[in-house]
């Protein structure tokens, strides 16, 4: 389960005003796979890092007593001059993970190859998004969160990490932001709905979608 | 096929009531995975890697000290210049240095800080524990290369200058705290922190003592704290140097205060509130 109690998040815009994301939310999330609606800029991103816990609320607190994830398939943290496996050894170190072990993992999902010794700065964007969703599948935590998902690689590849994420699914729940129903509906079975500074559950993730689109109207 | 293998260890995710035994264990191995990384990033391309950010540094500090010397050469006292004005130039480069890397450690690892366990104060912390390693291997070689060259002594009390070349490093993490800190909302806060930096050399003691300026002019620079880690080097190096104008507690209240400001602005910027 995942705890907001009363937390409020305001960000600074460009020219010093500041906008509000979330005004005392109060706010429990069950262990389930959970769907994040809202507008662009509506604060669904925001959401997550304060799930993560990657930014702090200006009030109030986030409560987590499961293991959250980094958004799945990031990437930005690769550094390019860094080997594939340098930048998974990094990961490895940093979640006390044993080093050897992950870097199998990885290098058996990837499919990289010898370019797994090569800086990443030479990949492609599939090769690198491969790496980045085979580091983020390999590590076990009890909640994942996607931001916009499963659409890299080629139609093989799509085939292969939709069947591991499904296998991680069995085990795992997930907090997944998404544009696409469709991709809502397969996985998700509630919602959350976040507009004007406010974030509403739904038990059932139909009621959330009405709600969504009663907003759009 | 195998997925979610390995479970990290309990805490990462800050999960669940914090212990401080728990914390404590992942920001080590947080900070161990990024000393590795950076040592690894800053000199990556270069085929000897990491030894270049000793030998350059040494380089440029050995041809600084003969260059200088050869300007005092015509005094009697010529092998007492050089070693005088290594004391003085090992500490402030550490400082200059570490300063300066320490100030850019948010805008270089934003990315790393997507993973919940990686915070800002890892970063700036990672970054002053590798330029510390570096320089005290370069102080080190400096110091052989000046016993073989210039037949200098050893350090007579080596602990007191290890805690002044301390003072300086604090110095340097409270400040890059804050230059990093604020680069975060003003991205020219780096070079205003360069220029304001650049006459620092001649206002720090790197080559003349506080006994030995006028007593107006020492009035003036005994205010600056980078001057006290400098004698405060020297007076451990010489076995005996006047410790009349340090004050090194000085100089740790300073590191202090600043380090607490910097923490301050790292927290309000994680709150999204500078």
């Amino acid at each position: 389960m995942i705890h907001f109690e009363g937390v409020t998040k305001t960000y600074r815009l460009r020219d010093g005003a500041r906008r509000k994301v979330l005004d005392n939310l109060t706010l429990t999330l069950p262990h389930r796979n959970i769907a994040v609606l809202g507008r662009n800029g509506a604060g669904k991103s925001t959401l997550l890092q304060l799930i993560a816990g990657v930014v702090d609320p200006d009030r109030g607190r986030v409560r987590r007593d499961v293991r959250v994830s980094w958004p799945i398939g990031f990437r930005g943290s690769f550094h390019g001059q860094l080997t594939g496996l340098e930048n998974v050894r990094f990961v490895a170190r940093v979640y006390g993970v044993d080093v050897r072990a992950l870097i199998d993992q990885v290098a058996a999902f990837a499919e990289l190859g010898p370019f797994l010794n090569e800086p990443v700065r030479t990949y492609s964007s599939g090769m690198s998004a491969r790496l980045a969703f085979g580091l983020s599948i390999a590590l076990k935590f009890d909640t994942y969160l996607v931001d916009e998902l499963l659409s890299v690689g080629d139609a093989n590849f799509k085939v292969k990490s939709k069947a591991a994420f499904n296998q991680l699914m069995t085990r795992s729940r997930m907090i997944m932001v998404s544009h696409s129903i469709p991709a809502m509906r397969e996985y998700c079975d509630c919602g959350i709905v976040v507009s004007d500074a406010r974030a509403v559950f739904y038990d059932d993730l139909n009621e959330a979608v009405a709600a969504y689109r009663a907003q759009n109207q | 096929m195998k997925v979610g293998g390995t479970a990290p260890p309990r805490g990462t995710s800050y999960e669940g009531p914090r212990r401080f035994w728990q914390d404590l264990m992942s920001m080590l191995r947080t900070l161990h995975a990024l000393v590795l990384r950076e040592a690894r990033v800053r000199h990556g391309r270069s085929r000897i890697g990491y030894a270049w950010a000793v030998l350059e540094p040494f380089a440029v500090i050995s041809v600084m000290t003969l260059f200088f010397s050869g300007l005092g050469g015509g005094r009697a006292t010529s092998t007492e210049f050089p070693i005088f004005f290594a004391t003085g130039v090992i500490p402030f480069q550490y400082f200059r240095h570490a300063s300066s890397f320490v100030g850019m450690s948010l805008e270089a690892n934003e990315p790393l800080f997507n993973y919940p366990t990686v915070r800002e104060f890892d970063a700036a912390l990672s970054r002053l524990l590798l330029d510390t390693i570096t320089s005290l291997l370069i102080a080190t070689m400096v110091f052989c290369f000046l016993m073989a060259v210039f037949g200098a002594s050893l350090p007579a009390h080596i602990g007191y200058m290890l805690v002044s070349f301390a003072g300086l490093g604090l110095l340097a993490l409270g400040i890059g705290l804050n230059v990093a800190a604020m680069q975060r909302r003003f991205t020219m806060s780096h070079y205003v922190y360069n220029m304001i930096m650049s006459p620092a050399f001649f206002v720090s003691g790197v080559f003349y003592s506080l006994e030995s300026v006028p007593p107006d002019f020492r009035d003036i620079i005994i205010w600056n704290p980078i001057i006290h880690g400098i004698e405060g080097f020297r007076v451990g190096y010489y076995a005996s140097f006047s410790d009349q104008h340090l004050s090194l507690s000085y100089l740790f209240f300073v590191d202090l205060v600043l380090i607490f400001l910097g923490m301050g602005q790292l927290m309000l910027s994680r709150r999204g509130m500078m």
